[in-house]
């Protein structure tokens, strides 16, 4: 990310979304919206002493709403560019014409309230498209309880905790009540390969859950780790050693069944029942924190784009691509990759990103000349 | 995020660059405590350094352990540039540990062990096993017997056991000739041992008898050339 | 010899520096250092007025060194030393201290310690200043020509990508025709399209472009040379040999079969591999008559192969559809451990076989099916009871597997293995086609088991990797880099074999086994330097003596 930041040739428009694209392959020309920040970016260096001061505290939404961030943040602290930005939704200045105090903090003068969305035209010779995913939500899912039970969150959030540099370190506390979770269920499958949901398979899930598992028994070694998964879907490069790791090493316990429902105990401490496909009996499992892998969906917002970029998408939302070569849209000069076309993991995202990178450039170069 | 202020860092490319030498050399310089990160396992941004530095830092703990300091006082942690919060908690455990144990004792004689133990490292044996450790744990020695981590540590325990007691007779034979009761005495090590060591490096032609005192043969340095050479 | 004259510049970074640490007690205190003949406090040095403030002091006070005292280096590392360049001083003279992220930020509640860290660190990194060398960049020329290694789908389209983008392609064939695996394939699951349609519009292409030399019936027996210029000797089956030069090397060498014959009295008749069946498929009038027993993971997901076959599930749900298809009335089977259908596509394909009625029966690992002369025998563990599935014809599904001759290639090459025998990339996420040492790149199932799709990006990964160097006609090094003094090493190989980059090899000169530098893929890592018993090799801009400089500042107050 550091790389792309200070890279001469690559132009960062953070915060602005794309309005429209005219022309064609080798001369597109871009309508693109900035977002106003309300801090001058050639100004800024991220020193925070606004933050200090800014006396409004929201959920903060990189941390997926376990901790709390200001009225101006960043929204994360490797984030790239290294600026602040004022959520114009939450500044008492913008808001209210109250406040003020983050103009006074900033030595430098960055602040500039009256700053207005700006739109750019840019003119480019192709166009990349990597919008990613999004989690599918799953509080209508109401077998799981998410939403209402509180110690059931999804793959994502968990993700947040674990993170050494997340809300609470790295520790697993959960939600109820903060203690440590010990006893954790990762559930598979969570609307995904769902008819009535998502009818694929999200392709990550599986081996995120066990290195999930994985790094809460790295954390505290009484965690105990059980995942219920159907399939059980490990075949990318070296997965099947983990998943044995997984079972031989870390003593998580794999269980093949999908959980049909999630209650809770007094304690808040939620109870797991699934089908035993031994014995074919129903049967429970109470434990401190259940971890539900949620499916993953084309990114909010993606099928607006992909109608202002009039690319075809397929039966799931996904971008169409072509069999010949698998990173090009239906439009000539446009490429994707990563998980807009498809599910994928990091080393195959990284592969498409270079093959569409190549065939990108491709086509500017030959415009150049 | 704040952790103590006791830490003094340096930069290297990769901690596959950090050399025995430097480690001992702080010791000397007066460190109480040398802590190395690295990468984690299978991450190293250079492939593969994090494991030389690891096979370096076995010796260090067993060189450490020998001259009567604790192995403690070295440690090397693995994590991710994206964890600063195990940097923090790892360097503030090792603060701890290094002010348990106290400041690095000056006395003259830990001070000659040091010394020794700079000489060992500098020397070809421990550098060059240290180099080999990966390839015996993969594809084995010359005649292809793989070694477990276990033998491994053993090999190196004895290795650096052996040439820190070497340097270390030198460094005193350097000064005056000596018996073997006086070596024994002042290295604190049994008779035997010292006996064989001895006979080792005559045999290797590092000391020479010397005359003798109270009917017992002393010795001196011999002619190290080549030993002292590499240690500039 | 010249002077040494060290310019220090202490930043107060508005005040996340000055907030927590006394800047004006330590920019005193850095003027009172050795060689230190200029000091300046700054508000921000990273802004305009920094830059400018640096570089006037250096020509104005005649400075050869210049020391930052402020934020990390991954950041500003390039401002600064630019700044020192355009002022006309080596960027190599520059020494950043990190008084921030190491200081200020992390020890907000005690000034006075903090403050004297941060004088310690200056006076470490002005030891070390002192003792700096100034270097060039090393540029070396890269010949625009590449060899690709294996004429299967994935060599054939990067040959194509490169060749469409002017760049001179050899493609090394072993066998002798082109296509690979697709040629003995049948349909092409997820868009169920003719193998031999993809592998003909490529060959097509290929054909068509004057830039792709083919060297049919030739694998590569010999590898010289590094990052711009490699030397590779090819030979055929008659031991003939010719010599290709170029620039970057792309390895596409794909998989074997594994063989059947241990598993489940495999006869090639009516015990078979998917492999054969879909040669089998591919003849319109083939006849089959009533069961088909399909059992998947033979001889992969095992002790001895750990790894999954990846694509065999699919493909037996593609086979088993085929099959539906052309005979209603054929029972399949499809005996599984977990069905592998990643993504959209094969979960609809999945969806499809079941509801055109082919059944589907999970096994465990402790209990495998037996075959037998006329039924295969298997326990369900999911509906507990034991089946016996008379069968015509019983399909294995064997995984693909490295080819016997990987090792040989990887010594050629100098590019590792993991411990299956596919090829081993340099970062297992982050640089999934790249080998650890430059100018070599790997895609396909030589890398490990893939679709046909992801063979073809990842050649396109690949062409754009390669289409780097080739297009720049260079590739430029950063200066830090071992250097050996030839007259004390012995040449024992050690540097040889720990260098992750290849980047050292032994030569023999008249005094005799020597290590030889090549300084373009040499990364800088410092392992050869470190490890060297004969203290042969120290680093530049990292030299022994600078670090040991720094040890011995920190203690010296
Ligand atoms: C039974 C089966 C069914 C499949 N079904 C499907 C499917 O339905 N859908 C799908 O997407 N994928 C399928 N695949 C996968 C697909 O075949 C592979 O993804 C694809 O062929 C990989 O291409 P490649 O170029 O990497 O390797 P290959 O096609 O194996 O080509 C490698 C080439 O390199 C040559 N070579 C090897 N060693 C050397 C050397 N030392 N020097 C020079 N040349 C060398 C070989 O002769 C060969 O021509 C199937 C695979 C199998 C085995
Ligand atoms: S105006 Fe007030 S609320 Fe808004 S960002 Fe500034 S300090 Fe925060
Ligand atoms: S150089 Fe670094 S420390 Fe100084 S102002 Fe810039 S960002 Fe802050
Ligand atoms: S793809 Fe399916 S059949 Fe092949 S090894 Fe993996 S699980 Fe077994
Ligand atoms: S390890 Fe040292 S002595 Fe051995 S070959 Fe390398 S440079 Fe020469
Ligand atoms: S510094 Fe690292 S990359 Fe360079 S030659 Fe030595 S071991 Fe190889």
């Amino acid at each position: 990310m550091l790389d792309v930041g200070r890279h001469p040739m690559i132009d960062i428009l953070a915060y602005s979304e794309l309005e429209s694209v005219e022309g064609e392959s080798s001369s597109f020309k871009a309508t693109i919206r900035k977002k106003s920040r309300y801090v001058n970016a050639s100004i800024c260096n991220a020193c925070g002493d606004c933050v200090a001061k800014c006396p409004v505290k929201v959920k903060n939404e990189f941390d997926m709403n376990f901790g709390v961030r200001k009225a101006i943040y960043q929204y994360f602290p490797q984030g790239i560019p290294s600026i602040m930005t004022i959520d114009g939704t939450k500044c008492l200045k913008i808001t209210q014409n109250k406040c003020g105090i983050c103009s006074k903090a900033c030595v430098k003068g960055a602040i500039d309230y009256e700053m207005k969305d700006e739109t750019v035209e840019i003119e480019v010779a192709s166009i990349i498209i990597a919008t990613g995913f999004d989690m599918l939500p799953v509080s209508h899912l109401t077998q799981y309880g998410y939403g209402k039970i509180k110690n059931v969150i999804t793959g994502l959030e968990y993700e947040r905790l674990i993170n050494a540099t997340g809300p609470t370190e790295g520790h697993l506390y959960r939600p109820s009540d903060k203690k440590l979770a010990h006893k954790v269920a990762y559930l598979q499958c969570i609307g995904s390969r769902d008819q009535n949901n998502c009818a694929y398979c999200s392709s990550v899930c599986c081996m995120y859950s066990i290195k999930d598992a994985m790094l809460a028994k790295e954390h505290d070694s009484e965690a105990e780790g059980y995942i219920f998964h159907t399939d059980f879907r490990n075949v990318g490069k070296w997965f099947q050693n983990y998943e044995k790791k997984g079972k031989n090493d870390y003593d998580i316990k794999y269980i093949r069944g999908r959980a049909a429902e999630i209650t809770e105990d007094a304690d808040n401490n939620p109870i797991v029942f699934y089908e035993d496909t031994k014995t074919q009996e129903i049967r429970q499992l109470t434990v401190d924190l259940v971890v539900l892998a949620t499916a993953t969906i084309p990114s909010k917002g993606f099928q607006e784009l992909a109608r202002k970029l009039r690319i075809e998408t397929g039966k799931d939302g996904f971008v169409q691509t072509n069999s010949r070569l698998p990173v090009s849209t239906s439009r000539k000069g446009i490429f994707a990759c990563g998980f807009c076309i498809a599910p994928a993991d990091i080393p195959e995202s990284v592969a498409q990103g270079a093959a569409a990178a190549g065939l990108a450039a491709q086509i500017a170069l030959s415009r150049a000349g | 995020m704040q952790y103590a202020t006791n830490v003094r860092i340096i930069r290297v490319m990769c901690g596959g660059r950090v050399d025995l030498e430097m480690i001992f050399s702080a010791f000397l310089n007066g460190a109480d405590g040398v802590f190395i990160g690295t990468c984690l396992k299978g991450e190293c941004h250079y492939t593969s350094g994090n494991l030389q530095a690891e096979a370096r830092i076995i010796f260090a703990k067993h060189i450490l352990k020998y001259t009567g300091l604790t192995e403690k006082r070295v440690k090397l942690s693995m994590m991710s540039s994206a964890e600063s919060g195990k940097f923090v908690s790892s360097v503030s455990d090792f603060i701890e540990t290094i002010i348990a144990e106290g400041k690095l004792p000056d006395d003259a004689n830990t001070q000659r062990k040091l010394h020794a133990a700079y000489r060992a490292v500098m020397g070809e044996k421990i550098r060059w096993l240290a180099g080999k450790k990966t390839e015996f744990e993969t594809d084995g020695n010359l005649y292809g017997e793989k070694f477990t981590p276990h033998e491994i540590n053993r090999l190196f325990r004895e290795v650096a056991q052996d040439e820190v007691l070497t340097q270390e007779i030198i460094l005193l034979l350097e000064n005056s000739p000596l018996t073997i009761k006086e070596l024994a005495e002042i290295t604190n090590i049994p008779p035997r041992r010292a006996v064989r060591q001895i006979a080792n490096m005559l045999r290797l032609g590092i000391v020479r008898q010397d005359g003798s005192k109270d009917n017992a043969p002393a010795f001196t340095a011999g002619n190290n050339k080549r030993l002292i050479e590499v240690i500039r | 010899m010249e002077e040494t004259r060290i310019g220090v510049f202490v930043c107060k970074c508005g005040t996340n520096i000055a907030g927590f640490l006394d800047v004006s007690d330590i920019a005193e205190y850095s003027s009172t250092l050795p060689d230190v003949v200029f000091t300046k406090v700054n508000l921000f040095t990273c802004s305009e007025a920094g830059i400018s403030e640096i570089k006037n002091a250096i020509v104005q006070h005649n400075l050869n060194r210049v020391v930052v005292s402020a934020c990390t280096p991954r950041t500003h590392e390039p401002t600064f030393r630019a700044a020192c360049q355009e002022a006309g001083l080596n960027p190599f003279l520059f020494e950043f201290v990190n008084i921030r992220e190491h200081v200020s930020w992390v020890h907000k509640n005690d000034r006075e310690k903090g403050t004297k860290k941060a004088r310690d660190l200056i006076r470490m990194g002005v030891a070390r200043a002192a003792l700096l060398e100034p270097k060039e960049f090393i540029e070396v020329p890269v010949l625009n020509e590449a060899i690709i290694i294996g004429g299967g789908v994935a060599g054939l389209s990067s040959a194509v990508s490169l060749a469409k983008r002017g760049f001179k392609v050899h493609l090394v064939e072993r066998s002798n025709k082109l296509g690979g695996r697709l040629l003995d394939l049948n349909i092409i699951q997820p868009e169920m399209t003719s193998a031999k349609g993809i592998i003909e519009d490529i060959l097509h292409e290929a054909e068509n472009l004057p830039l792709i030399n083919i060297y049919k019936g030739y694998k590569p027996v010999d590898l010289k040379g590094c990052i711009g210029a490699y030397k590779m000797i090819v030979e055929n089956s008659k031991k003939e040999t010719k010599e290709i030069d170029s620039g970057v090397i792309i390895l596409a060498s794909g998989t074997r079969m594994l063989d059947p014959s241990p598993y489940y009295g495999y006869n090639g008749r009516n015990i078979i591999t998917q492999y054969e069946l879909e040669k089998l498929l591919s003849n319109e009038d083939l006849e089959i008559n009533n069961n088909v027993v399909m059992i998947q993971c033979v001889g992969s997901r095992n002790s001895e192969n750990v790894f999954c076959g990846k694509i065999c599930c699919m493909e037996a749900i593609k086979n088993s559809i085929l099959l539906k298809e052309r005979d209603d009335r054929i029972d399949v089977y499809i005996i599984y451990r977990d069905i592998q259908a990643l993504g959209h596509e094969n979960e609809r394909l999945l969806r499809k076989a079941k509801n055109l009625g082919v059944r589907f029966i999970h096994y465990s690992a402790e209990k495998p099916p037996e075959v037998t002369k006329d039924a295969v025998k298997i326990y369900s563990d999911i509906l507990n009871r034991e089946f016996n599935i008379p069968y015509s014809l019983a399909v294995l599904a064997t995984p693909q597997i490295p080819h016997s001759d990987a090792q040989e290639l990887s010594r050629i090459l100098k590019v590792p293995t993991d411990e299956n025998n596919f090829f081993l990339e340099a970062h297992m996420k982050l640089r999934p086609i790249d080998f650890a040492t430059d100018g070599i790149f790997i895609c396909g199932s030589a890398r490990w088991p893939c679709t046909v799709n992801e063979a073809i990006y990842q050649a396109e990964a690949c062409a754009a990797r390669a289409s780097i160097p080739l297009g720049n006609g260079k590739v430029k090094v950063e200066p830090i880099n071992s250097l050996l003094d030839e007259d004390i090493c012995r040449g024992c190989g050690l540097c040889v074999s720990l260098c992750p980059y290849k980047a050292i090899e032994l030569v023999n000169t008249d005094k005799g086994k020597k290590a030889k530098i090549i300084i373009a893929a040499c990364k800088g890592c410092g392992v050869c330097g470190s490890t060297c018993y004969r203290h042969a090799i120290t680093m530049s801009h990292y030299k022994d003596e600078q670090l040991l400089a720094q040890i011995e500042a920190c203690f010296k107050e």
